[in-house]
């Protein structure tokens, strides 16, 4: 059983394109990251999961219920966390807190108690008065609430501290462990890399990419950038991937013995050398930069 | 019902001002009933007014005019205004109703919650309503008051109070017509849009609809058109309720809330 499974998932606002023919599995008990440039799908994606929207055609399902007819069924055990959090502005905090548990079966006040606690939230004041870190503090506390199988989270990261977003990955990664599944949305490459065990890409519309996590860092090479008086053909032989090709400049990822590589080159006037690992902004970054597909 | 407790306890502040505004302003036309009792201004104004061509005082309702000396005819009167803005009031109200968690984005939080698209109309239809009752409750209760204490020792305190229920009957009528007129735009317009300004432009132009109905006989099916003029309470009043206009309330109320539930479950939510 698949925790999100979408099935040619698209979504049309009219002409314009929301998302086209998605097509995604999440497992049970991964943390499932989502990361594409902005407009290309991300959050029509999460709202049609949610049926904030209808998709256009496809359809998918979330522990098996359908995404359209079982939504009520769904939203028992999952939690939310939008992008932006926009609650009610004039409401106190503990009045919005108290409002998210009488949705939730099983919630209890211990458990609201300690979320408040961990995530040090100030109950006595009104939404509209808190910082955005802060909104989004509460926004993941009522998404914890009632022990959710599934979290999807839009930007969970943004506007919070590092202490708490070091909270926030404790969080997380304890659900895991917990064997639940957290679904999210990020710009941040670093906190996807960090938590996710596969990443799909979103451009345009349309998952260009699903990156299992684990399996790509035992892929990284080095990313070699080097100006000099080499000929092409010596850096062709060498490069796994080359990234930049211009007269006297090159750019690329090399997996091989990086001494075999100096030694080759040692002969030739170098102006400039450096050498550093691959990561995963490497890979993500060609999706954003445009050549992804 | 956890909804609805959200709901009210959101809203009351506004609902109550609204309420005590209005009510404010019944007591202040009703302080000068007196003068009008004891002076000669109804002879004065029917001098002025018999000057005044027929059909506009068809089209202002001042072809039977009010005896000011009566204190229901001059109540009826007066709340006749009273009646208008709170037919304003209950337009923002439906208006509001569902529209303003879209404008606001509050949705992306009660629509991520356990709570299906039909529970959240119906509550909110049923929060909006109960803030709409209770404001024009305390009107009235304002209204039964402040007439006790300005009646004239003659008049038949019960024949006083039912008179006053009749035309608070009627108000209730013509706002949940409007509220449920407003309650269907909540579920079909686009959050962009200023409710205020929309409850305002229909109210009146509805109430002008009213205007024009009663300047020609042959006009006057223009008055369906016109919820403010289904019970206007000098009608009541003088003549009772019109059927007509009864069966055509009920009729918008059962059709814009069902059309409300059907829409709001087929649309797309704008956040």
């Amino acid at each position: 059983m698949y925790a999100i499974e979408t099935v040619n998932l698209t979504k049309y606002y009219g002409k314009n394109r929301g998302i086209i023919d998605v097509n995604l599995k999440v497992k049970e008990g991964e943390i499932f990251g989502f990361i594409g440039p902005n407009g290309a799908g991300k959050s029509t994606l999460i709202r049609t999961l949610l049926n904030f929207i209808y998709p256009t055609r496809g359809g998918g399902y979330i522990l098996e219920r359908d995404i359209v007819t079982d939504s009520k069924a769904i939203k028992e055990f999952t939690g939310y966390v939008p992008s932006e959090i926009k609650y009610y502005g004039q409401v106190f905090v503990k009045d919005i807190l108290d409002y998210a548990k009488s949705f939730k079966k099983d919630s209890s006040d211990e458990q609201l108690r300690k979320l408040i606690q961990l995530l040090d939230i100030d109950l006595n004041k009104k939404m509209a008065e808190l910082s955005l870190g802060n909104k989004k503090k509460v926004a993941l506390a009522q998404a914890l609430l009632g022990n959710p199988s599934l979290l999807i989270l839009d930007e969970p990261a943004s506007g919070l501290d590092p202490l708490m977003q070091k909270t926030l990955f404790e969080i997380l990664m304890d659900m895991k462990n917990q064997g639940k599944t957290i679904f999210l949305s990020s710009h941040n490459l670093v906190e996807v890399g960090n938590l996710c065990d596969r990443v799909a890409i979103i451009k345009d519309g349309r998952i260009v990419d699903t990156i299992d996590l684990k399996a790509k860092l035992s892929e990284f090479g080095r990313i070699i950038e080097l100006k000099g008086n080499i000929p092409k053909e010596l850096i062709q032989g060498f490069a796994d991937d080359i990234i930049l090709s211009e007269e006297d400049h090159y750019k690329f990822k090399y997996r091989g013995d990086i001494d075999k590589f100096i030694k080759a080159i040692s002969s030739y006037q170098v102006e400039d050398l450096s050498i550093r690992k691959e990561n995963l902004e490497d890979t993500f970054l060609k999706y954003y930069e445009g050549d992804g597909e | 019902m956890n909804i609805i407790k959200f709901e009210v306890r959101r809203s009351i502040k506004s609902s109550l001002l609204w309420a005590l505004v209005c009510s404010g302003i019944i007591i202040f036309f009703m302080s000068l009933f007196p003068s009008m009792e004891n002076s000669d201004i109804q002879e004065i104004v029917f001098t002025k007014l018999d000057a005044f061509p027929e059909g506009l005082m068809e089209a202002f309702g001042l072809d039977n005019m009010v005896d000011f000396t009566n204190i229901m005819q001059y109540l009826a009167y007066t709340i006749q205004y009273i009646s208008m803005a709170i037919g304003v009031y209950a337009l923002i109200l439906g208006i509001n109703a569902l529209l303003s968690e879209e404008v606001e984005g509050t949705i992306e939080f009660l629509y991520a919650q356990p709570v299906c698209r039909n529970k959240i109309v119906l509550t909110k239809l049923l929060s909006n309503a109960y803030l709409l009752f209770q404001s024009i409750f305390i009107i009235g209760l304002f209204t039964i008051a402040v007439s006790i204490f300005f009646k004239p020792e003659d008049y038949d305190l019960i024949n006083l109070i039912m008179g006053i229920k009749e035309v608070f009957l009627g108000i209730y009528l013509v706002a949940y017509t409007y509220f449920s007129i407003g309650f269907f735009l909540s579920s079909i317009l686009k959050p962009k849009v200023g409710t205020t300004s929309i409850s305002i432009g229909i109210f009146f132009f509805s109430y002008i609809v009213g205007v024009v109905s009663r300047l020609k006989e042959e006009l006057e099916l223009l008055r369906f058109l016109s919820p403010f003029d289904y019970v206007l309470p000098m009608d009541l009043v003088r003549y009772g309720w019109e059927r007509k206009f009864l069966v055509a309330a009920i009729i918008i109320m059962v059709l814009t809330i069902a059309a409300s539930f059907f829409i709001y479950d087929k649309k797309d939510m704008e956040i």
